[in-house]
C-alpha cells in the first residue's frame, strides 16, 4: 500500500512520517528533478504501507517545481491513498489544498494535525462535522506528541475514503474553505498565546533580539564543542588502540585495515559525539520554533547584503551539511537571490569540516577552542555574506521581495529530538562506512606504494607536486594531499592526516594552523555539493561556485598567515 | 520590577567577574576560584542583564521570564562545560534565576 502525504509547509508531515515510520526513512530526489523525497515504510496490522512525503505546497496553481512534482506524483504513482496534513492553527488556508486535491478522485483522509497547539490557542474543531461536509474521514493528531497516532494507523488500514469533488474557480474555492473553517472550527481566545507573544516580544525584541540570537550560537558551540569532547577523546583512544594493534600483526591486509581503515574511518568517526550534539541542537532550535524567528530577526541584515529572510534557512541548514542546503534553497522565490544563497551556501562550516577545526583547535588552542571554532564559522558566514552582496551587485542584480509564517513556540518532545537527531547523524555515519572507508584505503595505497615508505609514494609525488601552490603557507606536502583528498568528503582531511600519521604540532605554528583552517573552511565545496550546484543552477555557475570558492580561500589563508608573521 | 532589577545588577556583577577572569586569569572568591572566564561568556551574561533590565525599564514581566530561561540554560552548561573540562565560568551561577523561571512557565 503507497500513502502520499501531502500539506501545506510547515505542517509537521515529517514528524508524522516519523511517528508512522518510526524513523525507518529515507531521503532521496524525485526522479530528474532535485526536490527532496521522504519516503519510508511502516507496518500496521502486519501490512507494510510505504509513505511517500510530498513537497509542502499550498496549491496547484503556479508553475512552482513543488507543486508539479506533488501534482505529477498524484497522477503518474497512482498512491493507493492520500494523507492530506492540515494545520489545526490555520484551518481555512489548509482546507483550500484539501478542496483540489478532492480532484485527483484518490481515496483521502485528512490528519488534522497540531491539534494539541491549536486547543492551547483555544481553537476547538468539530471533525465530526469536517469529516461528514467533505466526505472524509478525519482525525486529530499531535504527531510531536504521539496523539492520535494509532486511530490514524486504523483510517490507513481502512483505506480512507474518495471524496466529495468541490470543482469551482480560485475565488470560489478560497471562499468555500472560508466556510468550511468557520463552520468547523470555533475560536475561544482571540490572538496569540500569552507564551508565545511573551517569547516573541523578547526574542524579537529591536535591541535585544540579535544578541539574544548570538547568545543562543555560542551555547550551541559550546554544547557542540566542550561539552563532547570527553566522547570524542574516549573514541579516538578506541580507534588508535585498536588500529595500532590490527596494524601490529603480520602482512598487508593487517597493515592496510588497522593504518587504513580503521586510522582513517577511526579518526573521523572518533567525532560523531561533535556531530551528534550539533544536530542535536539545531534540531532543539527547529522543534521549539526559534528558527523561523531567527528568520525574520535576521531578515533586514540579509536585505542589506542582496539577500532576503528566506536564505537564512538555507544558511543555517548548511552547518549541518551543505547538500541539502542548497537543496533548500528552493523555498526562495527570487531566482537571483537564490542563485546567490546557492553559491554561497559552502562557506557556511558544514558539520564535515567540525572534525578538522576540533583536531586542529585542541592541539594549538587548547584553552580558546571554543571561541577560535566559533570565530571560523562567524568568518564563515561574514565571507558568504560580503561574496552575496558582491555577486548581487554584479552578476546578480535586481530587486526582491519576502514574506513568511511564524509557527507557535513548543517544546520538543525527546523522541522527536532523537529522531530527527539519529536520522541526520545516521546520514554521517553511512558517509563512513562508504565514502570515506574507500578514501581511507585509496589514501593508504598511495602512502604505502610503489616504494614502501609515505617518501617514495605516490601520495608524496601528488602532494609534493602540488606544495609549491601552497609555499606562501608554508603548509608541508602531507598537509597539501589532505586538502586534495578532502574535495572527496571533507572529513577525508581528518583520516588523511591520521593515515599518513602527521604530528602537526610540529609541522606548523598556531597561525599557519588556523590559516589551514580557514581554507579548509572556504576552499571548494565536496564532490556531493557540486553535484547538488549543478543540478540547482547549471554547470556554469557550478564551475563558477568552484573557482570562486577556490580564490577567496587561497587570498583569505595567505592574508591570515602574513598577519600571523606580522603580529 | 524589583526582581527584575536586582537579578540586573547580579548579572552585571557575573558579566564584570567573567571579564577579568578572562582578561587576568584565576578570580577567587572565598574557596571558589574561577579559571573559565571568556569575553564570549561575558557577553552572554552581559545580554541577560541587558534583558532584565530593559524589563525593569519597561515594566514587562516577559523579559525576566525570557532572561531567566537563558540564564538557566546557559548555567546548565557551564555545569556540564565544567564536568567536561573542569574549566569553570562565572555562567554557573546563572542557575539563581532558575526558580524564578520555573514558577513563571508554572503561572
Amino acid at each position: 500500500m503507497r500513502v502520499a502525504m501531502v500539506g501545506n509547509p510547515n505542517v509537521g508531515k515529517t514528524s508524522l512520517l516519523n511517528a508512522l515510520t518510526g524513523g525507518n526513512f529515507t531521503v532521496a530526489n524525485f526522479p530528474g528533478v532535485t526536490v527532496e523525497k521522504k519516503e519510508g515504510k511502516g507496518v500496521i496490522g502486519g501490512k507494510v504501507v510505504t509513505f511517500v512525503d510530498l513537497p509542502g505546497i499550498y496549491g496547484f496553481e503556479t508553475e512552482n517545481l513543488d507543486e508539479k512534482v506533488a501534482r505529477d506524483y498524484i497522477i503518474r504513482e497512482k498512491p493507493n491513498l492520500i494523507l492530506n496534513v492540515v494545520n489545526a492553527l490555520n484551518l481555512e488556508r489548509n482546507l483550500y489544498l484539501t478542496l483540489q486535491l478532492t480532484e485527483f478522485g484518490v481515496p483521502m483522509i485528512i490528519a488534522l494535525n497540531m491539534i494539541d497547539e491549536a486547543e492551547k490557542e483555544g481553537i476547538r474543531i468539530d471533525e465530526e462535522r469536517l469529516s461528514e461536509i467533505l466526505g472524509l474521514p478525519v482525525v486529530k493528531t499531535s504527531a510531536v506528541r504521539g496523539e492520535g497516532i494509532e486511530e490514524l494507523k486504523k483510517e490507513i488500514l481502512k483505506g480512507g475514503k474518495v471524496p466529495k469533488v468541490f470543482r469551482g474557480s480560485l475565488e470560489e474555492k478560497i471562499e468555500l474553505a472560508g466556510r468550511i473553517a468557520r463552520e468547523v472550527a470555533k475560536s475561544e481566545k482571540v490572538g496569540v498565546s500569552e507564551i508565545d507573544e511573551a517569547f516573541d516580544e523578547v526574542f524579537m525584541d529591536k535591541h535585544l533580539g540579535i544578541p539574544i540570537f548570538l547568545s543562543i550560537m555560542w551555547m550551541m558551540f559550546v554544547f557542540t564543542y566542550t561539552i563532547a569532547e570527553p566522547f570524542n577523546s574516549l573514541l579516538g583512544k578506541i580507534f588508535d588502540t585498536l588500529a595500532s594493534y590490527i596494524s601490529g600483526l603480520d602482512g598487508w591486509l593487517f597493515s592496510m585495515l588497522g593504518d587504513g581503515v580503521v586510522a582513517g574511518v577511526g579518526s573521523v568517526l572518533s567525532f560523531i559525539p561533535n556531530i551528534a550534539f550539533l544536530f542535536l541542537a539545531l534540531s532543539i532550535l527547529e522543534l521549539s520554533g526559534y528558527m523561523p524567528r531567527a528568520v525574520y530577526l535576521v531578515d533586514g541584515l540579509m536585505a542589506r547584503f542582496g539577500l532576503n529572510g528566506r536564505s537564512i534557512i538555507p544558511l543555517i541548514m548548511g552547518f549541518g551539511c551543505n547538500v541539502p542546503a542548497v537543496l533548500a534553497t528552493r523555498s526562495i522565490e527570487d531566482e537571483r537571490v537564490r542563485i546567490a544563497t546557492v553559491i554561497i551556501n559552502p562557506f557556511m562550516s558544514c558539520s564535515a569540516r567540525l572534525p578538522i577545526y576540533v583536531l586542529f583547535a585542541g592541539i594549538f588552542f587548547p584553552k580558546t577552542g571554543s571561541a577560535v571554532i566559533m570565530a571560523l564559522y562567524l568568518i564563515g558566514v561574514l565571507i558568504a555574506l560580503i561574496s552575496a552582496l558582491a555577486l548581487r551587485k554584479t552578476l546578480l542584480k535586481g530587486e526582491g521581495e519576502f514574506i513568511m509564517e511564524l509557527p507557535p513556540y513548543m517544546l520538543p518532545s525527546l523522541r522527536e529530538l532523537w529522531l530527527m537527531t539519529w536520522v541526520r547523524t545516521k546520514h554521517f555515519i553511512q558517509k563512513a562506512g562508504t565514502v570515506i572507508l574507500a578514501m581511507s584505503v585509496v589514501v593508504w595505497y598511495i602512502t604505502n606504494y610503489p616504494g614502501g615508505s609515505i617518501e617514495s609514494s605516490y601520495a608524496a609525488m601528488l602532494g609534493k607536486a602540488l606544495q609549491p601552490l601552497f609555499s606562501p603557507m608554508g603548509w608541508s606536502w602531507e598537509l597539501v594531499l589532505a586538502l586534495i583528498t578532502g574535495f572527496v568528503a571533507k572529513e577525508v582531511v581528518v583520516a588523511t592526516i591520521g593515515v599518513l600519521n602527521v604530528d602537526i604540532a610540529s609541522v606548523m605554528t598556531p597561525h599557519q594552523a588556523f590559516a589551514f583552517m580557514l581554507f579548509t573552511l572556504l576552499y571548494m565545496p565536496c564532490v556531493a555539493t557540486i553535484a547538488a550546484i549543478r543540478a540547482e543552477i547549471g554547470t556554469k555557475w557550478a564551475i563558477f561556485g568552484v573557482l570562486f570558492s577556490f580564490a577567496v580561500a587561497y587570498m583569505v589563508s595567505m592574508i591570515a598567515t602574513e598577519v600571523g608573521v606580522w603580529l | 520590577m524589583v526582581v527584575a532589577l536586582i537579578f540586573t545588577l547580579y548579572f552585571l556583577l557575573l558579566t564584570a567577574l567573567e571579564i577579568l577572569s578572562a582578561l587576568y586569569g584565576d578570580v577567587t572568591l572565598g574557596w571558589w576560584t574561577v579559571d573559565g572566564g571568556s569575553v564570549i561568556n561575558a557577553f552572554v551574561l552581559g545580554t541577560i542583564a541587558a534583558t532584565y533590565l530593559k524589563g525593569a525599564v519597561v515594566k514587562r514581566e516577559s523579559y525576566s521570564t525570557v532572561a531567566s530561561l537563558l540564564a538557566t540554560a546557559f548555567s546548565v552548561l557551564m555545569i556540564l562545560a565544567y564536568l567536561a573540562s573542569q574549566s569553570i565560568s562565572f555562567g554557573v551561577f546563572g542557575f539563581a534565576a532558575a526558580p524564578y523561571f520555573l514558577k513563571k512557565v508554572k503561572k
